[in-house]
């Protein structure tokens, strides 16, 4: 697997900036009230605040603008989606026309706020994603009792996505080197081999080395357990929960976030 | 195409999670089992749990949607596997693509369940295994499990759109909206899905047929 650490999706977390110390359970606390308070919010003061704080968050956390790009454009396009759909179906006035379209006021807004809570709440993720190594965070999903075989499959896929990534690029490479393109007949009947052959090859590899890692006696959980929580890790708790807590505060003494 | 983080109201959120996790748990009890039984079915287990993280991962452009088509995989796994394992490695894969590309969420991911997961393994099972029943060779009978998981995949997913969003058009019809414009990329991606799934089974049979070890696998 040359170069696989390379391409890890969580591959820097280790050089990057204090969130990436944090204990993760703090973040995995952190990031559910977030996401709580992002689908609860009543308006769009609380989503757009939590997005802001969170591109804070991730513009400090030194990832590589590529990968952020590719990280939040999932929720972006759709929240353009969101508000396009919004703008036609959820009726109220109508402000314009677009072929067999009305295009509703109300509508463009709800269209808005959705979208806005979208982009939030991927921020929110992305952040916990970036900033957590998937190893430390199923520490943490150990810590709050989540099921042993599920935190296990969870390490398992993980490891096993970069023995596939890793097998399906030496085969793409190798027929790029040998074959061309020849028909689609052709490359429809050689993909079935390219699956079988890339699932066989990655089950044969995976089978030695669950052999030689029994043989050095690992267990089938995960190993190891977090730490108790330092005075940053609860100072980040406490500014967590406060933050989180402000919106619905703010709500009750009518200020209406 | 998997709901992203925020789009579903919290009330729906909670509904979807409710049997999603249901599945879930009864996908990590046979895991549990199996693993008791086979230890050495660990790495069967974790490369399909990558296979579907992979296979869908690759996104194709729905054009008027403003979203994504993607094949499922859960079909194959549920093939190799059984349904209830493939709920559980289609929820593993579907939190990893969340945390890792913000591809789904956290709050949808039971929705995201219940729609990849639940209905693409079962579907795709139920339909492989009718097949075989019905006489249809083994390629043929997983093909057609791998069309018919991927087609109601999307059909769920336009379902749990159209709650979302519908305002005040009717379900049905923004159902049927949904529904409409992911046919265009999606039909095209099911039939690959039913070549490769197809494939890849008859691969395996003649490689390693101990691997498809279920009654239905017979030629």
């Amino acid at each position: 697997m040359s170069g696989g650490h390379r391409h890890q999706p969580d591959g820097f977390p280790g050089q990057v900036s204090f969130l990436a110390g944090i204990d993760p359970r703090v973040k995995l606390a952190a990031a559910a009230a977030f996401l709580v308070v992002n689908l609860t919010a009543p308006t769009a003061l609380a989503p757009a605040a939590t997005a802001a704080l969170m591109a804070l968050l991730m513009l400090g956390s030194r990832t590589p603008y590529r990968r952020r790009l590719l990280m939040i454009a999932f929720p972006s396009t759709f929240a353009i989606f969101v508000i396009a759909s919004q703008t036609v179906f959820h009726g109220g006035d109508v402000f314009a026309t677009l072929g067999p379209f009305d295009l509703h006021r109300d509508g463009l807004f709800h269209g808005l706020f959705m979208s806005l809570r979208i982009i939030a709440g991927g921020l929110v993720i992305v952040v916990l994603g970036v900033s957590t190594p998937l190893n430390r965070l199923c520490l943490a999903l150990k810590w709050f009792r989540a099921p042993a075989t599920f935190v296990e499959v969870v390490l398992l896929t993980y490891r096993y996505i970069f023995d596939t990534r890793a097998q399906l690029l030496r085969m793409r490479d190798a027929q790029r080197a040998r074959l061309g393109w020849s028909s689609a007949r052709r490359g429809l009947g050689s993909s079935r081999m390219l699956g079988g052959s890339l699932f066989l090859e990655v089950y044969e590899r995976g089978l030695r080395s669950a052999e030689a890692m029994r043989c050095r006696g690992a267990g089938p959980v995960v190993a190891g357990s977090l730490p108790r929580l330092g005075r940053i890790d609860k100072l980040a708790l406490l500014a967590a929960a406060a933050l989180a807590a402000a919106p619905a505060l703010l709500s009750l003494s009518g200020a209406g976030l | 195409m998997h709901i992203p983080e925020g789009l579903l109201p919290l009330d729906q959120a909670a509904a979807w999670y409710a049997p999603a996790m249901a599945f879930l748990a009864a996908g990590l009890a046979k895991l549990k089992r199996l693993f008791k039984e086979k230890p050495d079915a660990r790495p069967l287990v974790g490369l399909m749990g990558a296979f579907v993280f992979v296979v869908s991962l690759m996104p194709v452009p729905v054009p008027g949607l403003g979203t994504v088509s993607h094949p499922c995989g859960t079909p194959l796994a549920a093939i190799l596997l059984g349904p209830f394992a493939a709920v559980a490695l289609g929820a593993v894969a579907l939190l990893l693509q969340a945390l890792f590309f913000a591809h789904g969420g956290i709050s949808s991911w039971g929705a995201n369940i219940l729609s990849m997961a639940v209905g693409g393994s079962f579907v795709g099972f139920g339909v492989y295994r009718g097949a075989r029943r019905l006489g249809a060779g083994l390629g043929l009978a997983a093909g057609l499990g791998g069309l018919a998981g991927d087609i109601i995949t999307y059909a769920i997913t336009s379902f749990q759109l159209a709650w979302a969003l519908h305002g005040q058009e009717s379900i049905g019809a923004t159902w049927l909206a949904a529904f409409g414009s992911f046919m265009p990329t999606q039909i095209p991606l099911a039939i690959a899905e039913l070549f490769f799934t197809s494939g890849v089974v008859v691969f395996i049979y003649r490689r390693r047929a101990d691997l498809l070890a279920g009654p239905e696998t017979q030629p």
